[in-house]
């Protein structure tokens, strides 16, 4: 199976004038292309932190990330990485992170918009995804009315406008009850099986990460299964 | 194009939510707008080309000349006094000037009131000026009824009067012409005007008789192509022309030669036009709107605060720093707009209020003049619209743009973490 996402050797250590953390102590990973992972662990193991490593919303302090056979360099700039990620990269939050000033369908856009696309392609993607997600009847609505479930599923619909090849979800069905839970690892599980789309999904729900292809197991910054 | 909607439309809601910060920072705006745009508004109703005075930024003016004995006395004494011959025989041949009118200056004019009665009727004050036929080519008036001083009314009896004194004098809706009215002496109206404001004290007036004596000024327009350094050049050829042919004077045009802009600012500063004048203001000006926009922007920087985990998702998503700060200068932009919008209606009613403090803050001539009037063509010109959309970005820049910088250059996972 084709490795998407190498990371070798990864340390992350937070400082501050008194303490230092260390919040992933050399951690190696390889995630297959297609591949659904749950990365399970206590809070403060280092699970959010290992995604966002992954995710390229934060550097590590040492060691190497491999994306889509792209070596993550720290040479690149802002401007490139946010490129990368743009193109590469989708990601749902457990708080779902939507915009609340903007409505479901200028939410869903938002990666579209920064790639350049054009208004009416941009909406007609927007549209496709939203329905795929079963809400079309809730384009118009901002996020403040909808219920959790249903902002989760805009979440995914916005990680998955771009078609990026690999979804980084922090504990999507966190913030949810057990049945809107279901329905969310349900369309992940979805986007992973019916469009190939590589899932690395953080969660503390050993049910829900038994239903995924591999589960690996973090203990104070360290891999331990 | 479409991000900028989008950017718009997020703004519009975002006022909506959150309208104690919207409210307070349109208000900051709006005071900071209005207090400049008073200062625009003042500089250009008394500086532009604007109804009666059309031709400011090509006129000047030109007081007597100096007279310098020769015996060697540093005595400068201003001659009194531009004969009428003299002027047609010295200055009319001049190829700068398209038009001359030979007038007295206004300070002599407004020491003290006149007064003017028709038959029995109460005497009416009014703000009389002596004048000659080109006064009307130099100023465009506009005739409600008769006509203008023609070259040979010089010595004739006669008057111009503004449409308010004649209503007062004769009624409304009556043609005076022909009628005579008692001022200093009897005058036959041959013409009417609507009333000009006081704020073009140059050209203002409510009675105006022919001038016979001559003048202690010429109001020159230039011609077109024409510049101010060409009729200096002229005028000194003919003070060196006088001099020649004088025993006892020399005779010199130094200080004496002021465009409309100059006059109107009592001197003291080398600057031809309104425009010269508000860049030459813009120091200040900066400065009053410095002040607002640090405050402004202390608003802006706790508002950034507070969005910082949305913009650290639109970061995650692929935003670019330079994507975020344009969103929001122009989320920001919406925001100032209304300020100005507001602004300007304060300006426009400040103005109003306090037209005569205001108008005639830098006018020696105050306590004479009638309450001026504002005519629209000084509230609502396109450049004075034009300088408040300047300094609503002026404002935006500062106040938005050096908090959203420093915000944005937080990491993406701290943004996402701080608490709304």
């Amino acid at each position: 199976m084709e490795t998407i996402i190498k990371l070798t050797d990864i340390n992350k250590v937070y400082r501050t004038e008194e303490i230092e953390t260390q919040a992933l102590e050399n951690v190696n990973i390889e995630v297959g292309k297609g591949e659904f992972l749950s990365v399970m662990g206590p809070s403060g193991c280092g699970k959010s932190t290992l995604l966002n490593i992954m995710g390229l919303l934060d550097e590590p302090t040492s060691g190497t990330v491999e994306l889509c056979g792209t070596t993550i360099s720290h040479n690149l700039s802002d401007n490139q990485l946010a490129d990368f990620r743009n193109r590469t990269l989708g990601f749902v939050f457990q708080s779902f992170h939507l915009i609340s000033s903007l409505n479901v369908l200028d939410n869903v856009q938002l990666p579209l918009l920064y790639r350049g696309i054009g208004y009416s392609e941009r909406i007609r993607r927007a549209k496709e995804v939203i329905e795929r997600v079963g809400l079309s009847h809730r384009m118009k609505h901002t996020p403040v009315q909808l219920s959790g479930g249903q902002c989760q599923r805009v979440a995914i619909a916005r990680a998955i406008i771009g078609n990026p090849e690999i979804i980084l979800a922090d504990e999507p069905t966190g913030n949810l009850d057990s049945k809107m839970g279901a329905d969310i690892l349900g369309l992940l599980k979805q986007l992973n099986e019916e469009d190939g789309r590589t899932i690395v999904m953080v969660t503390h729900n050993e049910q829900q990460a038994q239903q995924t292809k591999r589960i690996i197991k973090f203990l104070d910054g360290r891999q331990i299964q | 194009m479409n991000k900028l909607l989008l950017y718009v439309r997020q703004a519009l809601h975002m006022m909506k939510e959150e309208r104690l910060f919207s409210g307070i920072y349109i208000a900051g705006t709006a005071l900071a707008i209005a207090f400049t745009m008073v200062i625009a508004v003042v500089y250009y109703a008394k500086l532009a080309d604007i109804e009666p005075e059309v031709n400011r930024s090509r006129t000047v003016y030109v007081l007597p000349m100096l007279e310098i004995p020769k015996n060697g006395y540093e005595l400068k004494e201003p001659t009194n006094f531009y004969s009428l011959n003299e002027m047609k025989e010295w200055f009319y041949p001049m190829k700068s000037a398209e038009v001359i009118s030979a007038s007295i200056k206004i300070s002599d004019f407004f020491r003290d009131k006149a007064y003017a009665w028709y038959k029995d009727s109460k005497p009416v004050p009014v703000v009389e000026r002596l004048v000659d036929a080109n006064f009307f080519k130099v100023y465009h008036f506009h005739f409600v009824y008769g006509r203008p001083f023609a070259p040979a009314d010089s010595l004739s009896p006669i008057c111009i009067i503004s449409r308010d004194i004649s209503e007062q004098l004769f009624g409304k809706e009556v043609n005076p012409v022909g009628k005579v009215l008692t001022a200093t002496t009897d005058l036959r109206v041959v013409g009417v005007i609507e009333p000009t404001s006081s704020i073009a004290e140059q050209s203002f007036g409510q009675l105006f008789i022919p001038q016979s004596d001559g003048a202690n000024m010429m109001t020159i327009v230039l011609k077109e192509g024409c510049s101010v350094a060409d009729l200096e050049k002229e005028l000194e050829e003919i003070a060196h022309k006088r001099s020649v042919s004088s025993k006892n004077l020399d005779y010199s045009f130094e200080n004496r030669i002021w465009p409309h802009a100059q006059l109107q600012l009592s001197g003291g500063r080398e600057l031809s036009s309104w425009k010269d004048i508000l860049l030459a203001l813009f120091p200040q000006v900066f400065v009053l709107l410095l002040v607002p926009a640090l405050n402004l922007s202390g608003l802006v920087a706790a508002r950034m605060k507070r969005r910082l985990p949305e913009m650290g998702v639109r970061k995650a998503f692929g935003a670019k720093r330079r994507e975020l700060l344009h969103q929001v200068i122009t989320e920001n932009l919406v925001l100032t707009l209304w300020g100005g919008i507001v602004g300007l209606v304060i300006t426009w009613l400040l103005l109003y209020v306090f037209r005569s403090w205001v108008f005639f803050a830098v006018s020696n001539h105050a306590t004479t003049m009638p309450e001026p009037t504002i005519e629209g063509e000084m509230l609502f010109s396109p450049l004075i619209f034009l300088i408040a959309l300047a300094v609503c970005l002026i404002v935006n820049l500062m106040s938005a743009a050096i908090p959203a910088w420093l915000s944005l250059r937080n990491p993406i996972v701290e943004s996402m973490n701080q608490k709304k």
